[in-house]
């Protein structure tokens, strides 16, 4: 009774500390032999940074022998969960799950979030402007709404274009709905609609067949967009008629953190084809190169993906400014044709998101 | 904003750790021109600028364009990807063209033999086949050993680059693949003989912040001197044949480092 009655002050200062250490709808969970925290941090790019930074706040803590497991969230869904330690993989139980349906806030356990993001467009190789730029920061949030669902909306604020023609006033930052789900354990769901990144609007889904504790992953992406433009303060739009649909397998090898994925199917502008891609991770940053062969044309090329710095800037009760944490850019060796293309949401793919979560990743 | 992004650069040079990296103009392992077989693993992350004197542009990579205006500067990037594979990113520019940013090269080096206290470090390097311009490709195996003397060490480099190349006979062509022609590099690139058949090179380093160089890269003989200026930071200056100055400039990073915050908080418990 007395260790229940300790036990309880003890989880809500521990609650209060992560989360005034940036950790959000933060919950603990007393079991038999364990403590499961459930914790959702926004701020790391790699989930296994966050348990990290979690276990060493929580060094000085005296559990009465129990072992800390860590339950990462990712938008408001629990992933899986981690044993403290080693972060070894286990399966979330019904338990866990119910646990955290009836302790889980979606509005009032967050901070508002507003995130710096640049967004850069570079193209070089023409002979009279051999470097044309578009820069502008994107100032945007997510708002959690429901379990599993959040807005992500803002404003793009234009710095320089040389680029294209479109005028430098304030834009609307791509707004959609997201809604994040894992029906059954691995198998995950995102579902967005609204306007995304690469100037398209419309509905994207995802699907994902993804256990943290195996190498292999299989996805199916899809979606349904048309072409959104926004100039002089106006709107303009073309039909919701541009179709792509691609599965892919990919397989995490056993040293070095690379991971192999292999794409095929039509991507954006009904571009059949495929594409290959060997993604290395470091921690922070993920290098990744890729080739491609499509109707379009043949190309290569690579992509970074990592936090920008400095991370968090100013951090109150209820108001979180940072920089995004995974700022993502990817050269085409050809830089015209766009063969195997496809669009980014304004937030990683699934694949890309679940490839931080493996448990080999972070061993 | 692009002092934000300078910003953030000046930053991430402060975290660079040391590296052993001494390159050539193309930002990879190497002695001066020519490429070696030494191995960077700390700091997998390289960028470097080099010059290039217009005099030996055309010797090297052929250029239709009057040599006054051949002067050449070299972006590079090279990414340690994996403990056996680097990439390797150059764009060539020549300022005195209105000719935009001028050539681009990818390519790859293997590490087949890793150098042990007897055996030598060898390396593959390859561009991918397939440009319809292939004034920078290079194809070469290459070996190194570092010979340790109470003096200090010799960096030894010895290799064969290959006289053919595969390259695409037209730009944007749509079949791809039956447009691949192997060809004789001096035919494509009349007369132009860099890398093609036997190179090598010896860096003498009586310190471990610097040496001297000197090697033959298949078309001029150079020597030169480098220095690690900070622990992340390096600078070459060479010269072609003893006549024409020349310089390289390289920064290297490490990739393995933790979020700001966590860094900060296990600082804050040391």
């Amino acid at each position: 009774m007395t260790f229940f009655l300790a036990l309880g002050i003890q989880a809500q200062n521990i609650e209060e500390n992560l989360f005034n250490a940036g950790y959000e709808n933060v919950h603990l969970k007393a079991g038999k032999d364990t403590i499961k925290v459930f914790f959702e941090h926004r701020e790391f790019r790699n989930p296994f940074h966050s348990m990290e930074y979690a276990a060493l706040l929580l060094a000085d803590e005296d559990f009465d022998g129990k072992i800390l497991v860590y339950i990462p969230l990712y938008h408001n869904t629990p992933i899986g969960s981690y044993i403290g330690g080693d972060f070894d993989f286990k399966t979330l139980s019904d338990e866990d799950l119910t646990f955290y349906k009836a302790e889980n806030h979606p509005f009032n356990d967050y901070r508002f979030h507003l995130r710096l993001n640049p967004d850069i467009a570079a193209r070089f190789g023409y002979f009279e402007h051999p470097f044309e730029t578009k820069i502008n920061l994107i100032l945007d949030t997510r708002i959690y709404l429901a379990r599993g669902l959040s807005l992500q909306t803002g404003i793009i604020v234009p710095i320089e274009n040389s680029l294209d023609n479109q005028d430098k006033s304030l834009r609307l930052a791509p707004t959609m709905l997201h809604y994040l789900m894992q029906p059954l354990s691995g198998h995950f769901i995102g579902l967005s609609a609204g306007s995304f990144y690469s100037d398209r609007y419309g509905l994207d889904v995802q699907y994902r067949y993804a256990p943290p504790d195996s190498p292999w992953s299989f996805g199916l992406e899809s979606g349904l967009t048309g072409y959104h433009w926004q100039n002089a303060g106006k709107f303009y739009t073309s039909d919701l008629n541009d179709l792509y649909a691609i599965a892919d397998v990919e397989y995490r090898l056993t040293f070095d953190d690379l991971s192999i994925r292999l794409s095929a199917g039509q991507f954006l502008f009904e571009d059949v084809g495929a594409r290959a891609d060997l993604i290395k991770q470091y921690g922070v940053v993920d290098i990744g190169l890729y080739a491609s062969l499509t109707e379009i044309g043949t190309t290569m090329g690579f992509q970074f993906a990592f936090s920008l710095f400095p991370g968090k800037i100013l951090r109150g009760k209820k108001l979180e400014i940072r920089t995004i944490e995974e700022f993502r850019w990817e050269y085409s060796y050809n830089n015209e044709e766009p063969v195997a293309r496809k669009y980014r949401l304004g937030m990683p793919r699934l694949a890309d998101m679940l490839r931080q979560y493996n448990s080999d990743f972070g061993n | 904003m692009k002092a934000y992004f300078y910003a953030c650069l000046v930053v991430i040079c402060f975290y660079g750790v040391a590296g052993n990296a001494q390159v050539n103009f193309l930002g990879k392992p190497g002695h001066i021109t020519i490429p070696s077989a030494e191995w960077e693993s700390k700091t997998p992350l390289g960028a470097s600028f080099s010059y290039i004197p217009r005099e030996y542009t055309n010797g090297m990579f052929f250029t239709s364009t009057p040599m006054e205006q051949n002067t050449l500067h070299f972006y590079n990037i090279s990414i340690g990807l994996t403990s056996f594979m680097d990439v390797n990113f150059s764009i060539a520019h020549r300022p005195l063209l209105s000719y935009g940013i001028g050539d681009r090269q990818l390519d790859f080096r293997f590490r087949l033999i890793q150098e042990t206290r007897l055996r030598p470090s060898i390396v593959l390097g390859i561009t991918p086949p397939g440009s319809s311009s292939p004034v920078l490709s290079h194809d070469y195996l290459v070996v190194t050993k570092n010979i340790n003397t109470s003096i200090g060490t010799f960096r030894i480099t010895g290799g064969y680059g290959s006289p053919y190349v595969i390259f695409n006979k037209k730009s944007n062509s749509q079949n791809f693949w039956q447009e691949l022609k192997i060809e004789k590099k001096a035919v494509i690139r009349s007369g132009n003989n860099y890398l093609t058949g036997i190179f090598g090179g010896i860096t003498y380093l009586p310190v471990d912040f610097g040496g001297v160089i000197i090697e033959y890269n298949t078309t001029t003989i150079n020597a030169g001197a480098f220095v690690k200026l900070w622990d992340w930071l390096q600078l070459q200056g060479y010269t072609y044949e003893g006549k024409k100055a020349a310089f390289t400039i390289v920064a290297n990073f490490p990739l393995n480092f933790k979020p700001n915050t966590l860094r900060k908080h296990e600082k804050s418990l040391d």
